[in-house]
Parts: C-alpha cells; structure tokens; sequence
C-alpha cells in the first residue's frame, strides 16, 4: 500500500506546526500550508489523501476551500478541526462531505484515529469501485467512483492496482 | 416607646409603598363606578324633571280645559234657566188681554196655564203703576192682595230697565226662589202694569253639580255682595257669607289662586252669569290637584328609580369586567416581560459566551498541544531530573485544558442558532432513547427509573436533538441529585388535550426555596468547579421556549424535584 499523505491546513503556525510534530511522533506524515489559497495550490501540484482544515482563516475560509475540493477533488477526505464552528458550519461541512468534524481543542489521539478513519474510509471505496470493475461491474463501479471520484482518477487508479 | 414608634412609622412607610395591588383596582374600579353613574345619572335626572314638569303641564291643562268647558256649559244652563223663565213670563204677559189679568179668575187661569209648562213659578200676580198688587195666585193669596210695593227696591229698578230678576231667597217652606219681574209699556196719563212671579231655584244646586267634582271640590253661584245663591258642599249654605277675591265680571272663565273654605292654597275657576249678576265659582284645592297627579308621580318615580337601578348594575358590572380585565392584562403584560427579560437575556449571554469561547477555543488548542507535545517529548526521553514532576504537571495542565474545553464547548452549545429542523416525534421512545444512554450509569449507581407513558400520547412535531438535550439535561440533574438507589419516575400525559406533558420526578436532595428561582440562570450550579457548569438548565429553558413549550420546577428540600415539561402538539 503506498504511503499515505496528510495537509494540514491552520493560520496559527505555532498550533499547525507542534501538531504536524505531534502526529509525525504518531507515524503520520503530514505536511503544512497556513491558508486556503496555498492549500488549493498544494492540491493542484500533489493530492493529498486526507486534509485536515481549519475554517476560520485570513483570506479564503476553510468552508471555501471544501467548498472548492467537493467540485475538483472530491477524493481528498477532509477532516474540520475549528475552535470557531457553529452547529450551521458542521451542517454545511457534511453536506458537502466532509469525512468528520471536530472541534479544537481536541484530543491528538482521537485527531490521529479520524485521519486513519479518513484514509481506510477512501481506501475502502476505491477498492469496492475496482473490485466491481474486475468483475466487469464498470457501471456500479463507476457509480461508487463517482461518489469519491471522478472518472479519470478512477483509470489512474487501475493502473496503480495493476503495478503492484 | 422608641420601638413602637419606630414601628408605627414602618409599617406606615410600608403601607405607602406596599399598597396592595387589589387596592388599586379596587380603587380605580370606584372611580369608575363613580363617574358613570354621574355621567349617566345627572342627565337623567335632569331629563326626567323636565320630562315631569312638561308632563305634569300638558295634563293640568287638560284638567283645567275640561273644567272649562264644564264651567262654562254649567254657566249656559243657569243662564238658560233664568232666561226661560223670564221669556215664558213674558209671553205670558203679551199673550193675554190685560183685562183677564185684572179679573181674579183671570189670573188664576193664567198661571194654571204657565205652572202646566213650567212648575218652577210658584206664584204670579199683578201690580199697578202706584205699586199696588191688584190679583194674585199663589200659595201667599190673602197677605199680599192689595199690598204696596212702591218702595221696594225691585219697583224701583223695573221702573227704569222693565225687567228685574232679584236675588235668592227663601220662601215658603224654606225653599230657595228668585223673583221675576216684567213691565208692561206705558199706557196714557203714564199709566203701566206689572207682573211678578217667584220661580222655585232649587234646580240650582243640580244645575251646579254638573261639573265634576273631586272630593275636596266645589262650586257654587254668588252674588256681588258674596252671598251664596244655592247651597255650597264647604262653603256655607245658601244665603250664607263667602268672598273670594275675583274681579267683578268675568265674561270667559278666569283662574285665580286663593284659599278654600278651610284656608288651603286652591285653584280658584269663575265666570259670570248674563242675565243677573251671580258669579258661577269652582274651588279646588291644590292637595286635591295633587291628587290627580299622584299617580304620575308614581309613574316618573318609579321609572327613574328602576333607571338608576339598571343603570348602576350595568356601571357595576361593566367595571367589574373592565377592572378585572384590566388586572388580567397586566398580569400578562407582567409575564410577558418577565419571560421576555429571561429570553433577552439569555440570547445576550449566549452571544457574550460564545464570542469568548470561540476565542479562547484557539489558544487553549496551542496549549493543548504544547503540552501534549512536551509530555510526548518526556515520554520518549530518557530519566533527567524532575522528570515524575514534569509529567505530572503536564498531565495537569491537559486536565485543566479538557475542563477548559467542556467549559467553551457547552457554552457554544448554548449559543447555538437553534434554527429548528422539525420532525414527528414519538416522546415516549425518544425518552427511552435517551435513558439508553443513561442505563449503564443507572445500573451501576443502583438508581431505579419507573416509566408511567401515556400510550395513546399525541405525535409531536419538534426538533429531536435539541429535546434529547433537554431530556438529557434533566435526567443528568436528577441522577446528580439523587443518592445511590435513588429513585426517579418519569411519566407522560396531556395537558389541557392538545399539548404534551412530561414529568421528571426524583427524590433527591431537592431545591431551596430561594434557589429555586435561580436554577435557568446561566452558570448557576450549586456543584463542584469541575462537575457542573450551571448551563444544562439555561439551555434548557432556551430550547423548551424556542420550541414554544413550558417549563416548571417544583421542589421540597429533602424530599424531592419535579420538572414540568410542556410541549405543544406543532411547533409554529
Ligand atoms: N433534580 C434536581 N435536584 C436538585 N437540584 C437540582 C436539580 N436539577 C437542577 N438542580 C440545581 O440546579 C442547578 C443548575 O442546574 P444546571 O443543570 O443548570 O447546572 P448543573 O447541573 O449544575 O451543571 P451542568 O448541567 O452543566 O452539569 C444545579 O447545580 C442544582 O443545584
Ligand atoms: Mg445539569
């Protein structure tokens, strides 16, 4: 299984930075980006697999950004982590499917578990599209793509099932 | 002494400013009461006196109009008998030769002819120019045969008008007459005749009783010199004395006030006659006029007392509701603002509380990790110096962040937008729902739960997260509140058919009286720092009114709690 990649996104350098620490400690890689408009940079040079993403920020809010992601990346899982959340941001941040959504100050262990949660969660979906597609499902594969997916990422990812 | 003064003025100052708010009313319901019945009773009164005089005026004159006429009608036929007799007399006189009124036989024929017609004349009899009775018939034949009148006052007066009636007296046997006189012309050498006739006027009296008397009524003829010329009910008999002020002839009917025959104020009503100088005279007394109205009175009075008491019931009533109203709304006005401070103030707290939580929730998030990486940083380093200590710090200072952390999160909760997403509710599995999550704790604290639910209980349409918060909220303080093997009963029921009515009882350590105003205030706990927050029961309280229901406490130190919960069947 390739490596799993983590962004975080936070303004506050000093909290991103001992938590990217942290989670390294922890076995989880992740890199680190202070605002929205660098987060969608990011994206668009390497997809990260889970991206945890504070809301309130200078510039682009963090509700932009999933906003953004839902239309172009939709396989990246995206776990809110905000001091600032009101029960309409939670609401908002599931309808456009976010994988969770957690309020600061959390608990590194649980934050740890849910971007673990998030990753099999992605994992689990691709594997269900490309097992319906070995079967020759191409169309329920298609359609459980589609909900984390688009198409394209969906023939990419048989090429990676097939080097391995 | 000095306390009892003290006292005095204490309760005093108190009565001024305690003044009971029934007082108020009450007083305030007199001032009304008072100026409807002046505004409605004023104008009546005056209207009705009005009304009466007008009345009493329209009725007196129909009174005297009817006097009137028969007055006057009483007046025609004395007139007319007068003026009768006179004619028949003196056709009598035309008719016959002279010479069979000088002959004795002569005459006494005539006047069996004249009493056939009229039986009024008495007697008549013949009277030469020197005054000198020549015949005569009658019941008086012998003493005034060859009499002389020449000096009489009668003989005197037709000498100069040929005619004369004279006034009342009483002949034989007392009966009232009147004599009548006539002339015949003047013959050569100033030679004349005269005849003389008494007429019996005892039809007077019936001729006068034609007008309708009262009780206390009178009438009567009277001559110039106030003597009475038929007999009067209290005015004397005939030829008796009584003047009354009049003028001297009166050709219509007058009226005059004066007083009766037994000094009363009276009505006085005279007319004169035509032919002779009586006066035809009707006295009432104003007790009798009284009389007449009595019945009026009787009516006006009556109508206006039976007015005033209507008028006083309606008054009382309809302050009586305009009071009663008036308390009413303003009890509710009371309640409104009361309820309407609580809501205020809890959405500005709320604001307060989530803006500082929001902000605190960024820092403490550093602080949590710091620490969370200084105590990873121990835990992988070898032993230094202090490093128990270091832990042990560290774990207390993660401690103090998670309190921190319970603090600011349930203080969003609080400040929630609690936009309702509604949905139908069955409250009796949603309370089973939340027990559920309670049971394990229940278990093991031994506390028992008895369930008393409605079955046929109405489904509701509310918000489910935020009831089981509530739900939540209550059972937690009650499982707080009450001993290990406490119990708590929870029931359902209507209220009033349409709303939803749930019961959370315990009993537990229950709630002073003082305390029991303060328990929806926000941060009021009575519970240690790090086990309560004092917000369950404001967001409570927040929700049960968004969701435009009720909620009560009732509580017995020692004995126990019970929340009342009502909910409506929608929410609007
Ligand atoms: N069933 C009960 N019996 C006795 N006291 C009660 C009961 N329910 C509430 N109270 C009193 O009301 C206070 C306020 O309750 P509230 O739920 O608002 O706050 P709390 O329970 O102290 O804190 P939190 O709910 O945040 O844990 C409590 O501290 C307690 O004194
Ligand atoms: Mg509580």
């Amino acid at each position: 299984m390739k490596k799993m990649k983590v962004l975080l996104v936070d303004d506050e350098i000093e909290f991103v930075t001992t938590l990217s620490n942290r989670l390294g400690m922890r076995g989880i890689k992740t890199d680190v980006v202070h605002d929205g408009e660098q987060a969608l940079e990011y994206v668009k040079k390497d997809e990260p697999d889970v991206m945890v993403l504070d809301l309130k920020m200078p510039g682009m809010y963090g509700m932009e950004v999933l906003r953004q992601l839902s239309k172009t990346n939709p396989n990246i899982q995206v776990v809110i982590l905000t001091g600032h959340g009101t029960d309409r941001d939670e609401d908002e941040s599931k309808r456009l499917k976010a994988f969770d959504y957690l309020r600061k100050p959390t608990d590194i262990d649980t934050l740890a578990d849910r971007i673990q949660g998030a990753y099999s969660f992605k994992m689990e979906s691709i594997m269900t599209a490309a097992t319906f597609a070995e079967a020759g499902e191409f169309d329920t594969a298609r359609e459980i793509a589609k909900e984390s997916e688009s198409p394209k990422t969906v023939g990419e990812m048989f090429k990676d099932e097939e080097k391995k | 002494m000095r306390s009892l003064y003290d006292r005095l003025v204490s309760t005093w100052i108190g009565s001024l400013f305690l003044r009971p708010i029934e007082s108020v009313y009450t007083h305030l319901r007199q001032n009304l009461l008072f100026q409807i019945l002046v505004v409605a009773v004023v104008p009546t009164l005056f209207m009705g006196i009005g009304v009466y005089y007008q009345f009493r005026n329209i009725l007196e004159q129909g009174l005297n109009n009817q006097l009137t006429w028969q007055i006057v009608y009483t007046q025609k036929s004395l007139d007319n008998f007068l003026e009768e007799h006179m004619a028949a007399l003196s056709l009598v006189f035309e008719s016959y030769p002279i010479e069979q009124f000088k002959d004795q036989k002569g005459i006494q024929h005539i006047f069996t002819e004249l009493n056939k017609r009229f039986p009024n004349f008495v007697d008549l009899g013949l009277v030469d120019s020197t005054g000198i009775q020549k015949t005569y018939d009658g019941p008086y034949s012998l003493e005034l045969l060859k009499k002389n009148y020449s000096n009489e006052p009668w003989f005197q007066e037709v000498l100069v008008r040929n005619r004369f009636i004279s006034d009342v007296f009483l002949g034989n046997q007392n009966i009232p007459h009147v004599s009548m006189v006539i002339k015949s012309q003047t013959f050569g050498k100033g030679e004349f005749w005269v005849i003389r006739a008494n007429v019996n006027t005892s039809d007077l009296d019936k001729m006068v009783s034609a007008i309708n008397l009262g009780s206390e009524d009178d009438a009567f003829v009277i001559n110039r010199e106030c003597i009475l010329q038929n007999t009067s009910r209290f005015h004397g008999g005939i030829l008796s004395r009584h003047c009354m002020p009049m003028h001297e002839t009166a050709q219509n009917v007058m009226w005059t006030e004066g007083k009766n025959a037994k000094n009363e104020d009276a009505i006085i009503a005279y007319t004169s006659l035509h032919n002779k100088d009586w006066t035809l005279t009707f006295v009432q007394p104003l007790s009798e006029r009284y009389k007449f109205f009595s019945p009026v009175h009787r009516i006006m009075i009556g109508v206006m007392i039976s007015g005033f008491v209507f008028v006083f019931m309606f008054a009382w009533l309809i302050t009586r509701n305009f009071a009663v109203q008036r308390r009413q709304a303003e009890q509710e006005k009371e309640a409104f603002l009361h309820t309407a401070e609580q809501t205020e103030k809890l959405a500005s707290i709320g604001r307060l509380a989530a803006g500082v939580a929001h902000e605190i929730n960024n820092p403490l998030a550093i602080i949590n990790e710091d620490a969370g990486l200084m105590s990873d940083l121990t835990e992988i380093s070898d032993d230094f110096p202090n490093k128990k200590k270091f832990e042990d710090l560290l774990r207390s200072i993660q401690s103090s962040v998670k309190r921190c952390r319970t603090i600011t999160h349930r203080l969003l909760g609080f400040a929630r937008q609690m936009d309702v997403s509604p949905e139908a509710i069955d409250i009796n599995a949603l309370i089973k729902e939340v027990f559920g999550f309670l049971e394990r704790e229940a278990v093991n604290r031994n506390i028992h739960f008895t369930f008393n639910l409605m079955e046929s209980l109405p489904i509701i349409e509310s918000d489910r997260g935020q009831l089981q918060q509530v739900f939540l909220n209550i059972i937690n303080n009650a499982m707080d509140a009450v001993d290990d093997k406490g119990e708590i009963g929870i029931s359902t029921g209507h209220k009033n058919g349409s709303a939803v009515e749930v019961k959370i009882r315990d009993n537990g350590c229950g709630i002073p009286k003082g305390k029991l105003k303060r328990i929806f205030d926000p941060f009021f706990t009575t519970k240690a720092r790090d086990k309560g927050t004092g917000l369950g029961l404001s967001i409570t309280y927040g929700i049960i009114k968004k969701l435009g229901g009720r909620i009560s406490a009732d509580s017995e130190l020692d004995k126990g709690t019970t929340f009342i919960i009502e909910l409506p069947r929608s929410y609007k």
